[in-house]
């Protein structure tokens, strides 16, 4: 029986969806830095900040840099990116990627621009001239 | 040479006989007003099943004489000793503004590990005690 193991109620399950980010640097600097076997002093002054910085982080207090985590994360062999979240949670998120060339495709698809879809970018113009002459 | 498959490491609340749990509602409380210090208590509780203590080491997991060790982040301590077969044992938690470990809370802790390491001590009973103890109190000691 593991009784650490509660159930959050629904306001410390949004706080913990919000800290999300958060959490995931945090659990990876220590995850990262225990398997080099680094203590938080020797990362700090690899990756040119402080040992406090670095307990910051661990510890998801503060608000470091962007600047900071990329060089902890540099000075662990990693970098840090940005994933689409797959939970059902995000369903009411904008997508993960709109890019200019899936625009294009529904305009091309639909052979009008629909309402519904944003301010068509220029490269979605072209496209649109390209379907008139062909 | 032949490899012995090792025990995973485990994390145990001590309960005392009436089935009250220091560490376990001081955790509660911490979860209910610093969130966050929660969560980090969290991952260094899974840092330490996962590789064990002494892998997590300085400044999570520290000595503090007498065989016993604490946890340690922010202002939070959890004393605990190590028992047979990778069992870290958590005995007290108290959110620490002195340098010492007093020793009111080393008395409490050579307490509870007298205690389990007594013939009578079990801990599953001791956790249905503990889950009643939660019912009596009326919280909610869900699982």
């Amino acid at each position: 029986m593991d009784l650490f193991n509660r159930r959050n109620t629904d306001a410390q399950q949004a706080e913990i969806d919000d800290l999300r980010s958060q959490i995931n640097i945090a659990r990876a600097t220590l995850h990262h830095r225990l398997d080099r076997q680094f203590s938080q002093a020797y990362l700090g002054s690899l990756a040119h900040t402080t040992q406090a910085r670095v307990s910051e982080i661990e510890g998801m207090k503060g608000d470091p840099r962007l600047s900071t985590l990329g060089r902890v994360a540099l000075a662990l062999g990693c970098m840090i990116d940005m994933v689409p979240i797959l939970a059902a949670s995000a369903s009411s998120m904008p997508p993960a990627y709109t890019t200019v060339s899936s625009v294009d495709a529904r305009f091309v698809a639909n052979g009008s621009a629909s309402h519904h879809l944003p301010a068509p970018p220029f490269a979605a113009k072209q496209s649109i001239r390209v379907e008139k002459n062909g | 040479m032949a490899r012995v498959k090792q025990q995973p490491w485990q994390t145990v609340p001590y309960i005392r006989a009436n089935g009250g749990c220091d560490v376990l509602d001081y955790l509660d409380r911490l979860r209910e007003r610093k969130l966050r210090s929660w969560l980090h208590f969290e991952e260094l509780r899974k840092q330490i099943i996962a590789r064990g203590p002494f892998d997590v080491g300085p400044p999570y997991w520290q000595a503090v004489g007498d065989s016993l060790f604490e946890i340690s982040w922010g202002h939070n301590r959890v004393y605990c000793s190590v028992e047979g077969q990778r069992i870290v044992m958590m005995y007290a938690a108290v959110y620490k503004l002195w340098p010492k470990f007093r020793s009111a809370d080393r008395r409490k802790c050579e307490s509870g590990r007298d205690d389990v390491r007594s013939a009578a001590y079990d801990q599953e009973q001791r956790e249905l005690k503990y889950l009643a103890f939660c019912q009596r109190r009326g919280k909610d000691g869900s699982l």
